[in-house]
């Protein structure tokens, strides 16, 4: 059974003014149309932003990416994870002719592992990530590190 | 700003044990840390040269000196699950270590000259010039035991330091402005009278000229 709520949610978009806020959203309906994000993609922000407290939406190689910030225990596991990776590389390349492209390597699995973990829509696996555009790892691991900090740098204040 | 009710209370005590402490005001930063306020204190120079030979190795010291620096609340470093700040956007603990660089002032020479400054300004007063003429009459006393007289304890052993001066400190220097002004103004007339006589005042780097030789004169001749 469908409340009314949800009856009048569902017959909004007809019945919209373009210059009205999104609910939720920091822009227009008529800023969405321009962007061509479609209903579907505007409720996934929603619902994103309900879940995660930092939420934005990047565009990359003609596409919509919904990104999060990674908290600092996220993070953390990640680059631990990277570390240990690294070690047994370490070994491998101790007979490897090129060190530098090994550490090359693992950077670039570091970005993908971040892409991956930040990127909430479309959910990207890291073979998903490699099957894309070459510097769509890149743009989404230097957003979501982006967006991972304060919006305002915090100022001491001596007491 | 919001204060913590609990921080109210533990500062007075904080301040006294870590001498200069800094509080950071984090409500309303995003991230469910639930923590309001942190206080922060600045690192001492050997915690500064640790961190530079950490950076050397290429070895991230955030965390080391977040767990270090901060003093208020009291975190679990050791099972992050149950460490609040953990849950904060993974960059805010770059941006806080940075904050406790920059409030230590080692990183940078500006902030070493202005701390150098407001300790010039301050060594001033009646007071530092007491602590001063203290350690320099009793060379057994460190400044730090002095920080734990009573004042009554202070001018007491002043008195008997004082002795040793060629001259007794003029109080009246620290109680009448105009006086001391008319004071400074009298000694910067005497010195240029001495340096127009030929009298060496104070010496400055690069004062210092050797005298040209007389005209004709030449080394190679007067050697032969």
């Amino acid at each position: 059974m469908e409340t009314v709520a949800e009856k009048k949610s569902k017959a909004e978009p007809k019945l919209k003014n373009m210059d009205e806020k999104i609910p939720g959203l920091d822009i227009t309906w008529q800023q969405a149309k321009e962007l061509e994000w479609d209903e579907k993609f505007i409720s996934i922000i929603q619902a994103s932003k309900k879940q995660f407290s930092n939420v934005n939406v990047v565009n990359c190689a003609d596409e919509w990416f919904i990104i999060r910030s990674l908290n600092r225990r996220e993070y953390r596991n990640l680059v631990q994870t990277q570390a240990e990776a690294m070690a047994k590389e370490v070994d491998a390349a101790a007979d490897s002719a090129n060190p530098e492209g090994v550490r090359a390597t693992l950077n670039m699995m570091s970005e993908e592992a971040i892409a991956s973990q930040g990127t909430i829509y479309p959910a990207l696996e890291l073979d998903d990530i490699r099957n894309r555009a070459s510097g769509v790892a890149t743009t989404l691991h230097d957003s979501i590190l982006a967006i991972s900090g304060y919006q305002s740098a915090p100022t001491p204040i001596k007491v | 700003m919001f204060l913590d009710p609990r921080l109210k209370k533990e500062i007075p005590g904080l301040r006294r044990t870590y001498k200069e402490i800094f509080l950071i005001d984090l409500s309303g930063q995003p991230g469910e840390s639930k923590v309001s306020n942190i206080l922060i204190r600045p690192m001492t120079r050997q915690e500064f040269l640790f961190l530079q030979q950490d950076i050397n190795l290429e070895c991230d010291p955030t965390e080391q000196i977040l767990q270090s620096c901060i003093i208020w609340p009291e975190f679990n470093w050791i099972d992050i699950d149950k460490n609040p700040l953990y849950n904060l956007p993974c960059m805010c603990f770059e941006m806080l270590s940075k904050c406790i660089i920059d409030i230590s002032g080692f990183s940078s020479n500006e902030e070493i000259a202005e701390y150098f400054n407001d300790a010039r300004i301050a060594i001033n007063s009646l007071d530092s010039v007491m602590m001063t003429v203290i350690t320099r009459h009793f060379h057994a006393v460190k400044p730090c035991e002095l920080e734990d007289m009573t004042l009554s304890e202070l001018t007491r052993l002043f008195a008997i330091a004082e002795t040793s001066l060629e001259q007794p400190i003029d109080l009246r220097m620290f109680l009448d402005e105009e006086y001391a002004q008319k004071e400074v103004a009298k000694e910067v007339r005497k010195q240029k009278k001495q340096m127009n006589r030929g009298i060496p005042g104070k010496m400055m780097p690069g004062s210092y000229r050797v005298p040209q030789p007389p005209e004709g004169w030449n080394s190679a001749e007067s050697t032969e």
